[in-house]
C-alpha cells in the first residue's frame, strides 16, 4: 500500500447490513421493475400496468407508524406477495431468497446474521455469498 | 393488538450503577433494622427497591398520555409529541401532507423533527395501528420480577454493591455482612485487652464472638447482633486478633499463638515462579499434570462436579511440612472464607475418628496440621490419602489408607558422600497404600533438609536438577524410561516445582524425549 493511502473497501462481517441498491440495476442496464413484475400474477400485472406502478405509496411501519415511500409495485410485493408462503420456499436459491427477503422487508437493510435467522440458513454462507466479487441482484453492504 | 410496551432496557440490570438514592436507601434500612446484613440480602433489598421505583416511574409514564403519539390522532404543525416506540423520544410536528396508501383512506402524514435532529414522517388519522392502544407495562423477560432478577443478576449486583460500599467510609464489613459505621457500639481498649486474655487462656482460640462478649462482660442487652458486629469490627482492626472462621461463621484466634507454619509458608513449600509457556506442554500431559494436585499448578482441568471423595498422592515437601496441597480439585473439600486469610477447622481421622485441628491457609494454598497424623500413620511421600467431606459442616475427613505392614522395594533417597542425593531401590517398611511411581522412602529427612538448603543457597538451576534426577531415575528402570509422576515426585525432593514448568522444560529442552504414555527418556548424550 502506498504511504498515506487508505483502504477504500471495508470487509463485511455477519453484522454488516445489506440492502438492494436499485441504482445497480440501472448501471447494469437492467430494469428491476421488469424483474419485480415477473413475480406478479398475470391479473396483478395487468392491473398494475393499467394504473401505473411508479406512483409513490406511503408504507406504514407496523411497529412505529413511521412512513416510508415506495412505489406501487414494491408496495404490492411487500404488503401482499411477501406474506405468501410460496414467496420464499426451501427450493428458492440463496441469492433469490435474500433478494426476496429484503424486498419483503421494504429494503430495510438486514445483516447476514438476521437474514440467516429468517431464512434458516448459515449466516456465514450468506456472508460469503454477498461479500464475494460478484454483486447479486444489486445486493450491497450498507456503507 | 397491544400498545407500545413500557419496560426496562434489556441491559438495565447488567449495566446497573449504584446511585446516591440506592446508597441512601441501604443506609436507612440498616439504620432502622440495626442489624448487620449479608451482601446477598443487601442485593435482594436493592433489587426490590429498584424494581419498586422503576415500576412507579413506568406507571407514571403510562398515565402521562397527554402528548403520546397515537396514529389515530390528527396532529397540527407546532405540536410536541412523544414517541414511545422510539425510546420515548420527543419531536415537533413541522409539516403535514395528504397520505397515499391504497389500504387506508384519509391517511395523513406528519413530518416530525425529532430531538435527535432527524426528521421523520409518521402516519396520522390512521384508525388501525397497535400504537393506538395505550402503552402497557410489559415484563415478559422478568426484568421487573425481583426474584427472577436476583436469580439471574444477584451475584453481579452483589459484587457491584460490595465495590461501591468498600469505596466509601460509611459502611463496615465483617465476614460478608455490612453495617453503618456510625451505629457501632463503642468497644474500648480495656475490652480488647480482656479479649486477648480470654483467648490466651483458651490456648489462642478459636472462640466465637458471642463467647468473647460473654467472657469479657460486654453487656448483651439490646441488639445482640449489633454488639457482636461491633466487637467483630474492633477485633478486625486490631492486629492481635485473627478471624479464622469458615464462610458464614466468625471465630477469633490470637495471632501470636497461631502455628508458625500458618503465619509463614514453610520453606519447603516456597516456590520461586519459573516462567513458561503452557503451549509448550505436550497436550497428552496437560490433563495428567492437573490430576497431580499441585497447589501451585496453573494447569486447568475439566471442571466437572466435585466427587464425594478424592485421593491425593503426597509429595515430599508436603509430607515434611505436615501439609496438604489446596489444589483446584482438593480445595472444594475444605472450608473457605469471605475475607479471612487463615481458617481453622477440624480434621477427622477417617480410620479412628480422632479429631484434630487443621488450618486452611488461603493465600499460598495449603492445609496445615497433619504432622502428627503423618507420623502416627507412617505416611510417607507417595502415600495415597483419601479426603472426604465430614458429616458436620467445617469438618474434613482424612484417611491414611493404612494396611498391614510389609517390606516393599521402594525408591529410597540417600545422601551421598559429596552431599548430593542418591536414589536407590531398597526394601522399606510400608504400612499405607501408596503410588508405585511416586513413592519415595526418606530415611534421613534432616539430611535432606540440608540438601534443600544447599540448593537454595547455591541457586542450583532447575534444569540441572531435572537432568540429574532423570538420569538417576533412568538407572532404576530397565529401559531407562521414566514416568512423569516419578520425575515430578523426585525433583520435589530437593526443589519445589509444580508440574507446569517441569513439563514445559521436558518438551522444549533438547536432551529429553517423550516416548509416549506419560514417559520421558534422557538422550544418550545426556546420560
Amino acid at each position: 500500500m502506498l504511504p498515506g493511502s487508505q483502504f477504500t473497501l471495508v470487509k463485511p462481517t455477519i453484522k454488516t447490513p445489506f440492502y438492494i441498491d436499485f441504482e445497480w440495476w440501472q448501471q447494469n442496464d437492467r430494469s428491476w421493475r421488469v424483474y419485480l413484475r415477473s413475480y406478479l400474477s398475470e391479473e396483478d400485472r395487468q392491473r398494475i400496468e393499467s394504473v401505473g406502478d411508479e406512483q409513490l405509496v406511503d408504507l406504514i411501519d407496523s411497529e412505529t407508524a413511521e412512513i416510508r415511500q415506495v412505489d406501487g409495485l414494491q408496495h404490492l410485493l411487500i404488503t401482499d406477495y411477501a406474506s405468501r408462503p410460496e414467496f420464499i420456499t426451501g427450493t428458492t436459491s440463496v441469492t433469490e431468497s435474500i433478494f426476496r427477503l429484503l424486498l419483503a422487508n421494504g429494503n430495510v437493510p438486514l445483516s447476514p446474521a438476521e437474514i440467516g435467522e429468517r431464512l434458516g440458513r448459515d449466516p456465514l454462507t450468506i456472508l460469503r455469498t454477498l461479500s464475494g466479487p460478484r454483486i447479486f441482484k444489486g445486493i450491497r453492504p450498507l456503507s | 393488538m397491544s400498545g407500545s410496551p413500557i419496560t426496562l432496557p434489556p441491559d438495565y440490570w447488567e449495566s446497573l450503577q449504584l446511585n446516591d438514592q440506592d446508597i441512601e436507601y441501604l443506609y436507612n434500612y440498616l439504620l432502622e433494622t440495626e442489624t448487620p446484613c449479608p451482601i446477598n440480602e443487601i442485593a435482594k433489598l436493592l433489587i426490590e427497591d429498584r424494581v419498586g421505583r422503576e415500576k412507579f416511574t413506568l406507571a407514571a409514564r403510562q398515565n402521562d398520555t397527554g402528548n403520546l403519539f397515537s396514529p389515530k390522532n390528527d396532529y397540527q404543525v407546532g405540536e410536541t409529541v412523544i414517541f414511545p416506540a422510539l425510546g420515548w423520544r420527543k419531536g415537533e410536528v413541522i409539516g403535514k401532507r395528504q397520505g397515499h396508501n391504497p389500504d387506508t383512506t384519509d391517511l395523513q402524514v406528519i413530518q416530525v423533527a425529532l430531538e435527535n435532529g432527524k426528521v421523520s414522517e409518521f402516519a396520522s388519522n390512521l384508525p388501525v395501528h397497535k400504537l393506538n392502544d395505550a402503552p402497557k407495562i410489559q415484563d415478559e423477560s422478568g426484568m421487573l420480577d425481583p426474584e427472577a432478577v436476583f436469580g439471574k443478576y444477584g451475584a453481579l449486583i452483589a459484587r457491584k454493591i460490595d465495590a461501591q460500599l468498600e469505596s466509601g467510609e460509611d459502611f463496615v464489613r465483617i465476614a460478608g455482612s455490612w453495617f453503618p459505621k456510625a451505629l457501632l457500639v463503642d468497644i474500648n481498649t480495656g475490652h480488647l485487652n480482656l479479649v486477648e486474655a480470654v483467648l490466651d487462656m483458651s490456648g489462642g482460640g478459636p472462640l466465637s464472638t458471642s463467647q468473647l462478649l460473654e467472657a469479657v462482660g460486654i453487656p448483651l442487652e439490646g441488639n445482640s447482633s449489633l454488639n457482636e458486629f461491633s466487637l467483630d469490627y474492633a477485633l478486625w482492626q486490631d492486629e492481635r486478633f485473627d478471624e479464622v472462621g469458615p464462610a458464614g461463621q466468625i471465630l477469633w484466634y490470637l495471632h501470636r499463638l497461631e502455628p508458625a507454619e500458618v503465619l509463614e509458608t514453610p520453606a519447603l513449600l516456597k516456590y520461586h515462579p519459573i516462567e513458561y509457556n503452557q503451549a509448550d506442554i505436550h497436550p497428552e500431559m496437560l490433563e495428567f499434570g492437573y490430576k497431580l494436585d499441585d497447589e501451585l499448578s496453573d494447569i486447568n482441568g475439566d471442571p466437572t462436579a466435585t466427587p464425594d471423595e478424592l485421593e491425593v498422592r503426597l509429595i515430599y515437601p508436603h509430607w515434611r511440612a505436615g501439609t496438604l496441597p489446596l489444589s483446584h480439585r482438593l480445595s472444594p473439600f475444605f472450608p473457605t472464607a469471605y475475607q479471612a486469610p487463615r481458617i481453622r477447622f477440624m480434621l477427622v481421622n477417617g480410620e479412628t475418628g480422632k479429631k484434630f485441628p487443621g488450618w486452611v491457609v488461603r493465600g499460598p494454598r495449603y492445609v496445615y496440621g497433619l504432622k502428627e497424623f503423618y507420623a502416627e500413620n507412617d505416611v510417607f511421600p507417595g502415600s495415597i490419602l483419601t479426603i472426604k467431606r465430614g458429616a458436620v459442616p467445617g469438618e474434613v475427613i482424612i484417611k491414611a489408607n493404612t494396611k498391614r505392614e510389609v517390606r516393599e522395594w521402594l525408591r529410597t533417597v540417600l545422601i551421598g558422600s559429596d552431599g548430593n542425593l542418591v536414589l536407590a531401590m531398597l526394601k522399606q517398611r510400608a504400612s499405607t497404600f501408596f503410588d508405585d511411581r511416586m513413592a519415595i522412602a526418606v530415611p534421613e529427612p534432616d539430611a535432606l533438609d540440608a540438601v534443600w538448603e544447599k540448593n537454595r543457597k547455591e541457586k542450583t538451576p532447575v534444569e540441572k536438577i531435572v537432568v540429574k534426577t532423570l538420569r538417576d531415575l533412568s538407572k532404576l528402570t530397565p529401559q531407562g524410561n521414566v514416568h512423569f509422576s516419578e520425575l515430578y515426585a523426585a525433583v520435589n525432593l530437593s526443589r519445589r516445582i509444580p508440574p507446569g514448568p517441569l513439563l514445559a522444560l521436558l518438551n522444549t529442552r533438547p536432551g529429553f524425549t517423550y516416548v509416549g504414555n506419560h514417559h520421558y527418556k534422557l538422550d544418550d548424550a545426556e546420560k
